[in-house]
């Protein structure tokens, strides 16, 4: 019955992308992909909104926390970047 | 012997020339002890997401190497003390780096740009023979040898002009096109 709910308010169900392509790789060198899964506040999105599945989301947080470290990445982006 | 990965930036005041020596440096401190250091990426100078050090720019370079612990901390330990890298990342790749693949790869990449520098100097030597011959061609008959160099003007001039009159055929049919609508 949830899902029937869930279903109606949503639409369809998102895949996962990096399972849906697999030339689309995860690397925390390259923030021009890992920056399609922050807000514009630079906050990693979550799971129910990006459609990822648990691997791969676990996989994007780590990159985009290295991204982070090493400046690729904001760890809060104001409205001007 | 790991597969390691490190990313750094060094400050964006420093020189081309200084980077440049600055990287060798660290690579000498890898190899130096038993590292072997398969690639250098310079990234260039980059905007950073946020100020490092009062820096808004930095220049990033990239080493993929093998090597043993005790060689990655004695480099994270200069590059500490060094204050042209102002910031660092090692990640860990593997626990076990394949050296011979990585040097047969080096080795390969090395022959392949001796035989490409050999081929472009044998066809520069092809040409300037060439060029060459050609010159003591028409210095030996200079007035009649129209034939070579001419020829081949005037069998590229008619294609050219027939490319012209072919855009000019395009033009006004779209613009026929544009008419009919309105």
């Amino acid at each position: 019955m949830a899902t029937v709910i869930r279903r109606r308010s949503w639409g369809r169900r998102k895949v996962c992308r990096f399972c849906a392509d697999p030339n689309l790789v995860i690397d925390y060198k390259e923030p021009r992909t890992l920056r399609y899964f922050t807000t514009e506040r630079g906050k990693i999105i979550p799971r129910r909104t990006s459609g990822c599945c648990a691997k791969h989301q676990r996989q994007l947080t780590q990159a985009i926390k290295r991204a982070r470290a090493i400046a690729l990445l904001p760890f809060v982006a104001t409205s001007s970047s | 012997m790991r597969h390691y990965e490190t990313l750094f930036i060094i400050s964006p005041e420093v020189s081309e020339d200084d980077i440049d020596r600055l990287v060798e440096r660290y690579v000498g401190i890898l190899e130096e002890r038993g590292g072997f250091v398969a690639k250098v990426d310079k990234w260039g100078r980059r905007r950073l997401a946020y100020e490092v050090k009062k820096f808004r720019k930095g220049y990033y370079v990239l080493f993929d190497y093998g090597a043993e612990p005790a060689a990655v901390a004695e480099m994270e330990r200069n590059f500490k003390i060094d204050e042209k890298v102002i910031r660092y990342l090692t990640v860990k790749q593997d626990d076990h780096f394949d050296l011979e693949a990585a040097q047969a790869a080096r080795q390969a990449a090395e022959e392949e740009a001796a035989r490409k520098a050999e081929e472009e100097a044998a066809r520069k030597a092809e040409a300037e023979a060439a060029a060459a011959q050609e010159a003591a061609e028409s210095a030996d008959s200079a007035r009649p040898t129209p034939e070579a160099a001419p020829a081949e003007e005037t069998a590229a001039e008619p294609g050219e002009a027939a490319e012209q009159t072919q855009a000019q055929d395009q033009a006004p049919a779209e613009g026929q096109d544009q008419a009919d609508k309105e």
